[in-house]
């Protein structure tokens, strides 16, 4: 990862029609030169309801200057690898739908920077993502990515990215999220992975393991030989390391685990349960939860050890607690009303107010990336998953599976993963669903997947 | 009985109240304001159904005062489209315009500058005639019937007379045409307002105006401009850019536009196109 290498070797450049078209038009009747008519005069068309659509997008094979052998394969071959990589990264956002491979047409390397859009036209794509894959003097892949509005007939953005041969996906993944972010407003996320629990064997002899890979289910890897039970595994915000729940011993205890090196160690050496852990936004510090003399409690702990602060006192269950993105507020559950319920406090456990009061009870909340929302397990005739505002405010399930819980989100704060239990077998999967409550889908694992958390997007 | 003097001050008070009725009549038919135009004369309905030929108002009745419009307001032949500029670059209008044969894709035509007097105008000196010729009535609705029927007569005649000789006539299509035109606008580029990802975010809150200029032919003219966006806060400032993008692309891909060639100056060559991603409140 350290040796990873991205180089915006290319500038982003913005779309010439928009820039132009910045300049607003002459106002008023005044003496300017090629001003139209007098503002009450032009007749104005209201166009009032947007289709919701999924955007048509072409997106075809990109060529490669030469065609070399590299170690992940022939330029030609990844090109066209990297372009159904783009193709399946849109697709599963459930915002576009990328044409057909028999509506695509080939490109040469000299049309990659200068499209025939007469040629795109009829097929009714809106915008054409092009690239290239070329091999490097020095052994690395640079692979170019260009957006094009076809209708507009004009460059919406460019970018190269030099990436090394083991790593020639995250090309596909970092082109992506350029289209993605460029046509949508929202930030990317397709470079990024999720640590889960891999689950296998009977129902009542689980097998959990902890398991990473990349969002697309792509690059799946052990990190835990599956001895021990584990549960909710949680990255810090470098990636380096994944703080988690095990069973070792048959005493649950919070470890903190290091992805490069496989060790991991123990974050609170004391005689209690500890569990539920989060870190902080800057990687600091840990939340957790302990139980002491039957009083279960959310807790801070430095991410290098140290003695716990108590950060609730309730004689209830206060649990699950995750921080704001500027690290200022905590949500956490906790049953001091007699049920479930979602509370907010600030860091130092000032402030504690409750925040849902919708039918039912609410669980394991975490606060959007992007500050403004809350996403919670919510446990009424079944359990869904869904967000409400960090007040509370507007709240609303997204999912209306059998047992659709524990959330989290992906980097941009736009779509949320969760794992579903099936009736009766009790089989777990991983699924996403965009924010807007659409696109509900499986994310393939090799195996049976429970308690996801998406990873910070990658550097 | 009543007192003499009862007598006298009676019909006095009635002389007095005679006096003060006519006085306060002619002072109310002097000062009453005048008949206000509509606020804005081209206000758009959304009148789907409308269909633009039937929507042109029929052969006038009053075919004398047709004349009237060029008398009040002397139409000026629009000077002839500037050599036209790429459609993409703007270009400083020349100074002295040169005429050259009107190019199919007048992108960036300076408009006439003392054109024709703008409808609202028209309605102005139609009214302030009107109320002229009525002046000392005290029927008020009867000079603004008066008033719209001469404005009604005075389009007719102006329509046909332009659509007769091919001759601009910017501010010369009523209301009603004006209304058939933003109907068939609105179903030709309605369904290429398509939101994809900004379905269903913050961005829906923010409305989009565009200027957009079309060729005789209906393609559109050189590139739209952003007039306004209003609606943006905090919370959807990151989709300002993409949510004008979406609009850009409905009004070029449902393009060429397929409208009257009579409506075409000072209907549909110039327009205001305002985008709401949302349904109506």
């Amino acid at each position: 990862m350290k040796t990873w290498r991205l180089l915006a070797s290319i500038t982003l450049a913005l779309l010439p029609g928009a820039a132009t078209a910045q300049t607003a038009s002459p106002q008023g009747p005044g003496p300017a030169v090629g001003a139209g008519p007098a503002p009450g005069q032009r007749l104005t068309v209201d166009i009032t309801g947007g289709i919701s659509n999924k955007m048509p997008i072409a997106i075809p094979v990109m060529p490669t200057p030469n065609a070399l052998q590299t170690p992940a394969g022939s330029t030609d071959t990844l090109g066209n690898q990297v372009s159904e990589i783009i193709t399946n990264d849109l697709k599963n956002s459930g915002l576009f739908a990328p044409l057909s491979k028999d509506q695509l047409k080939p490109v040469s390397f000299p049309q990659v920077s200068a499209p025939d859009y007469g040629a795109w036209l009829p097929t009714g794509a809106q915008a054409l993502v092009q690239g290239f894959v070329q091999a490097n003097g020095d052994g690395t892949l640079t692979v170019g990515c260009y957006l094009y509005d076809v209708f507009a007939k004009s460059e919406m953005a460019r970018q190269g990215f030099v990436v090394k041969p083991a790593e020639w996906r995250r090309g596909a993944h970092k082109c992506a999220d350029t289209i993605y972010s460029r046509l949508t407003g929202e930030g990317p996320y397709f470079d990024s992975q999720v640590v889960y629990v891999s689950e296998t064997g009977p129902k009542k002899n689980r097998t959990k393991r902890l398991a990473i890979m990349d969002q697309d289910g792509a690059s799946h890897r052990f990190i835990t030989n599956g001895q021990s039970l584990v549960l909710t595994p949680r990255f810090a915000p470098n990636r380096q390391t994944v703080v988690f729940m095990s069973f070792e011993n048959d005493q649950p205890r919070v470890y903190v685990y290091d992805v490069g090196s496989g060790r991991k160690r123990l974050v609170v050496d004391q005689p209690y349960t500890t569990f539920a852990p989060r870190f902080s936004p800057d990687g600091r510090s840990i939340l957790f939860s302990m139980i002491v003399n039957g009083n279960c409690d959310v807790y801070r702990v430095s991410a290098s050890g140290g003695t716990p602060v108590r950060l609730t006192t309730s004689p209830g269950i206060d649990t699950g607690g995750s921080y704001s993105p500027d690290g200022s507020k905590i949500v956490f559950e906790s049953d001091r009303s007699g049920t479930q319920q979602l509370y907010v406090m600030n860091a130092d456990g000032s402030g504690q107010r409750r925040i849902s009061f919708g039918g039912g009870r609410y669980a394991t909340p975490v606060w959007s990336p992007r500050g403004d929302l809350i996403a919670y397990t919510h446990l009424g005739g079944g359990f869904s998953v869904g967000v409400m505002g960090t007040d509370g405010s507007g709240a609303k399930d997204l999912t209306n599976g059998w047992q659709d819980e524990g959330p989290t989100w992906a980097p941009n704060g736009r779509v949320l993963m969760f794992f579903r239990t099936a009736k009766g077998s009790g089989k777990a999967d991983l699924w996403s669903v965009d924010l807007t409550g659409v696109n509900e889908r499986p994310i393939p694992t090799p195996l049976d997947g429970s308690d996801p958390a998406w990873g910070p997007l990658l550097p | 009985m009543i007192a003499r003097s009862d007598q006298k001050g009676f019909g006095f008070a009635v002389v007095a109240h005679l006096l003060l009725f006519a006085a306060l009549t002619i002072g109310i038919a002097k000062r009453v304001p005048p008949v206000q135009p509509p606020q804005e004369a081209m206000d758009v309905q959304l009148v789907d159904a409308v269909g633009l030929r039937s929507a042109a108002p029929n052969p006038a009745t009053e075919a004398p005062q047709e004349m009237q419009a060029p008398d009040q307001a002397p139409p000026k032949e629009a000077p002839p489209p500037a050599p036209s500029a790429t459609p993409s670059q703007p270009k400083p209008v020349p100074e002295k315009p040169q005429p050259t044969p009107p190019s199919p894709t007048p992108a960036l035509k300076p408009k006439p500058q003392p054109t024709q007097k703008a409808l609202t105008d028209i309605l102005k000196d139609v009214r302030s005639t009107a109320k002229n010729e009525q002046a000392g009535s005290d029927a008020r609705s009867k000079a603004d019937r008066a008033a719209s029927e001469r404005v009604g007569s005075l389009l007719k005649g102006v329509i046909g007379a332009s659509a007769g000789k091919g001759e601009t006539a910017r501010a010369a299509i009523t209301g009603a045409a004006m209304n058939g035109l933003a109907a068939a606008l609105k179903r030709q580029v309605q369904p290429c307002y398509e939101l994809g990802g900004l379905s269903g975010t913050p961005a829906m809150q923010i409305v989009t105006t565009l200027r957009l200029r079309y060729n005789k032919d209906g393609s559109v003219a050189g590139n739209p401009q952003l007039v306004e966006q209003t609606g943006i806060g905090p919370a959807n400032r990151a989709y300002a850019q993409q949510i004008e993008e979406v609009a850009r692309r409905a009004v070029l891909r449902c393009a060429p536009v397929h409208l009257p060639a009579e409506l075409y100056e000072g209907g549909w060559d110039d327009l205001n196109f305002r985008f709401t991603p949302g349904q109506m409140q």
